[in-house]
């Protein structure tokens, strides 16, 4: 027997999913600040770009074609998509919020369904400024009124079917680890991800670096999704085919009712799955889980070692960090993420560069530091789960807690990063001063960011549950820590090594014939680092600080 | 007729026995207590009654209706499991609307019947503070709500009493006898053995997977070893003790 009224309870779930995340949003000021700012940058850069571009279609007479390279972006932007949804239902949506009520509430469809729908509309929240701003600019350049409707339909399809198709995805990947042990350890769930990432480096080699590749540029005029683009164009005097826009609202149209079919299928099988076989958060079965590492938290992170001079209560809280890792590598998946995105972003700068080795350094100083720094500290509190209020009323201080978070960073991450810069340099077409002191950045910056994680995440932390004592499983470090750390680690590498690198004139403007061009460059960089050193110095301090201070909800 | 009827229910997690051929039939207007030792098996047992789980081999009923029909079950049954499943940001005014929508109940019946009942919980005067700004019992108290909002003929409570104040305890324990007494049958699973004592009808031991002893409590208190004037808890003891089995072993040699 079906449930009446499944549709409208699904759309009730989703009403209510995106309530609460506006109230989410609202208890967390600096992340809707950021947002803001974010935002207004959005609209300002974008919009003056679209309102110059805007200006000169108008100008322009001959008919306007889409170019191959504008469908290739969109079925870029569309697989991109597809990948955020499904680690989003990875990480946050294997199963409904307050489960055992909604599904002894309402069928698993309406669960599934609404589970879409609270993230299509969550997704609209976001989509809202973009759209507007497109509409904006199509409808001034083309003066189309059409466009008011087509854009966003075409925005919303777009939304909609890739919100379904990476959940389906998620879903039949979470349906078949539930009957693999092999793919339900975390270990299985990392490699799956490493795989993908080699997947999709490969194909963005295949198409940008003039690799071998199994499809033409032009190709993506076939895939289905780029048809969006014929839509959003109709009624504009730029040439779409009316086909492929019909053909791309019935595909989206098809691909939303089938892929939410299937979604609805594989989360029922998963939901109603043993929960003892997996646990809720992907680990592995009760029987395996049990420890053959010896008891000590020193035999579980062999063969690493936390030197015994950091003191005790460091050394324990550096290895607890370190088997935490091991034990949950899924703690690095949002890093993983993070790095597809930017391998991508640097693979096209990489295949237009003449010497493209030349960025290899500038990617190990700063890639490998911002890594060391996130990987270990981002978010301590959260990761202390309900273990927390044990944690801030043992003895151990706050520049112990603080100094054990840094401590894997700064002994793993430290010695690796200045290896790889070492060897990025050497095949750079660098001098031999340069690599040097890439070396010296990379190095530095590791302690920067090492130091930085911390106080970040301490200061945006993110529980697994609004109580603290009821926080459990894997949770990722929040989004305002990830950017907030991103952006001073990055503005303060990419500042020190400008100053590297930057051309003799521009010293020679600024000195003036004063001080010679090495010695002014040289000055740059200490100082960049200086500066950094300064902020890691200082957010170590406040981390401690904040430690000591901190109280529970 | 029975309301809960389940006959050889085992689950199965790879190697453990979590239920072992569980047979159960409990009538209408009852309250049923369920007791057990941590990992007997009750919550694996309710999780499968209220449709979350499917057992391994073996069959059971609502009201009539296989556990497999999920949509038809869970019309009929309420659900209060040991965390209160609730959004933490919505006020529980919210909460209980979208419970009450989502069941589709009459919008006007829904609304006198949650103010009626927040009022009977004392929770009227914080309906419009979000659940992340109540303690544990008044979660507790909001969730129970939410699990008899429908008026179904089944309720499945698991550590109801849970984190409670003594008066709200008692509220919720007056509560339990009267859903019974309006024929609601309640499965009561809980470590409060007093409660159970006090409020349960029948009384069922699960122990290891498997139902030990069924009875009034009367009836468990008199069947246990020592005899003479027990209290629940130390029949409760002694059917769930390892020493029971080999007593046991040795009544059937």
């Amino acid at each position: 027997m079906t449930e009446t009224n499944w549709m409208r309870h699904s759309v009730q779930l989703g009403i209510v999913g995106v309530r609460r995340t506006i109230r989410g949003l609202r208890r967390n000021p600096y992340r809707l600040r950021l947002l803001g700012i974010s935002a207004i940058c959005g609209v300002i850069s974008f919009g003056g770009m679209g309102v110059l571009y805007a200006l000169l279609l108008r100008t322009l007479d001959a008919p306007i074609s889409i170019p191959g390279s504008v469908r290739l972006g969109v079925s870029a932007l569309w697989v991109g998509a597809v990948w955020f949804f499904s680690q989003r239902t990875l990480l946050y949506w294997r199963r409904p919020k307050a489960e055992a009520f909604v599904l002894t509430t309402v069928s698993t469809r309406t669960a599934a369904v609404g589970m879409l729908f609270t993230e299509f509309f969550t997704a609209c929240l976001f989509l809202v400024p973009p759209t507007v701003l497109l509409v904006g600019v199509v409808g001034y350049a083309f003066l189309s009124p059409v466009s008011l409707l087509l854009v966003p339909l075409a925005v919303g399809l777009f939304a909609a079917s890739a919100i379904v198709v990476g959940y389906t995805l998620s879903f039949a990947y979470l349906f078949v680890a539930a009957r693999s042990r092999g793919l339900a350890n975390q270990q299985g769930q990392l490699i799956v991800q490493f795989v993908f990432l080699v997947v999709v480096g490969y194909l963005v080699a295949t198409i940008l670096a003039d690799l071998p590749a199994i499809w033409e540029v032009t190709t993506f005029a076939w895939v289905p999704m780029s048809w969006l683009v014929d839509l959003a164009v109709l009624g504009t005097p730029v040439t779409a085919s009316l086909g492929r826009a019909l053909a791309g609202v019935t595909g989206g149209v098809l691909v939303i009712g089938s892929g939410s079919l299937v979604v609805e299928r594989l989360a029922r099988a998963y939901w109603l799955t043993d929960p003892g076989s997996t646990t809720h958060d992907g680990g592995e079965t009760t029987p395996s889980s049990r420890s053959h590492d010896g008891g000590t938290l020193a035999a579980g992170i062999s063969p690493l070692v936390i030197p015994e001079f950091v003191g005790r209560p460091t050394q324990r809280v550096a290895q607890m960090v370190l088997l935490r890792l091991r034990r949950a590598p899924r703690r690095l998946l949002f890093l993983v993420t993070i790095v597809i995105s930017l391998g991508i972003y640097l693979g096209v700068i990489y295949v237009q560069l003449d010497e493209p080795l030349a960025l290899v350094p500038v990617v190990c100083a700063l890639l490998f530091p911002w890594f060391a720094g996130a990987a270990f500290g981002l978010n301590p509190l959260g990761d202390e789960g309900s273990v927390l209020p044990a944690t801030l009323t043992s003895s151990i201080s706050g520049r112990q807690f603080v100094r054990g978070l840094m401590v894997p960073g700064l002994l793993y991450g430290l010695p690796i990063t200045v290896l790889c810069t070492f060897v990025g340099s050497i095949v750079g077409p660098y001098s031999l001063r340069v690599q040097a002191g890439f070396v010296v950045i990379g190095g530095l910056l590791t302690v920067v960011a090492v130091g930085l994680a911390p106080a970040v995440g301490m200061q945006f932390p993110r529980f697994s549950a609004v109580t603290i004592g009821r926080s459990g499983g894997v949770v990722p470090p929040s989004m305002t820590a990830i950017i907030v750390y991103s952006l001073v680690v990055g503005l303060l590498g990419c500042g020190t090594v400008f100053a590297l690198l930057a051309p003799a004139s521009i010293y020679e403007y600024i000195a003036g014939g004063v001080v010679s061009v090495g010695m002014m460059r040289f000055s740059s960089v200490v100082s960049g680092l200086g500066i950094g050193l300064v902020v890691a110095r200082w957010s170590y301090r406040a981390a401690a600080r904040q430690f000591r201070r901190y109280t529970l909800a | 007729m029975s309301v809960i009827q389940a006959t050889d229910l085992t689950k199965r997690y790879g190697d453990t026995i979590a239920l072992d051929e569980l047979t159960l039939s409990i009538p209408a207007g009852v309250v049923y207590g369920y007791l057990g030792p941590n990992g007997a098996g009750k919550t694996t047992t309710m999780r499968i009654l209220t449709t979350l789980t499917q057992p391994t081999s073996g069959t059971a009923s609502i009201n009539g209706t296989p556990i497999t029909d999920r949509t038809t079950v869970t019309r009929q049954i309420g659900y209060l499991p040991e965390s209160p499943p609730l959004y933490y940001n919505l006020t529980a005014s919210e909460q209980l609307d979208l419970a009450a929508g989502l069941r589709d109940l009459p919008e006007e019946q829904a609304t006198a019947r949650i103010e009626s009942l927040l009022d009977r919980l004392d929770l009227r005067e914080d309906a419009d503070t979000r659940i992340s700004d109540y303690s544990k019992g008044m979660r507790q108290k909001t969730a129970f709500i939410q699990a008899i909002l429908h008026e179904p003929a089944v309720v499945f409570l698991d550590e109801p009493t849970a984190g409670l104040d003594p008066r709200a305890a008692r509220t919720l324990r007056e509560m339990i006898v009267e859903l019974a007494d309006e024929g609601t049958t309640v499965f009561l699973s809980t470590h409060i053995l007093p409660v159970v004592e006090e409020v349960a009808d029948t009384v069922g031991v699960l122990y290891e997977g498997q139902l030990v002893a069924e009875g009034t409590p009367t009836e468990l208190t008199h069947r246990a070893e020592t005899g003479g004037n027990q209290t629940l808890e130390e029949a409760f003891l002694n059917l769930t003790s390892d020493e029971s089995d080999s007593v046991e072993a040795d009544e059937h040699d």
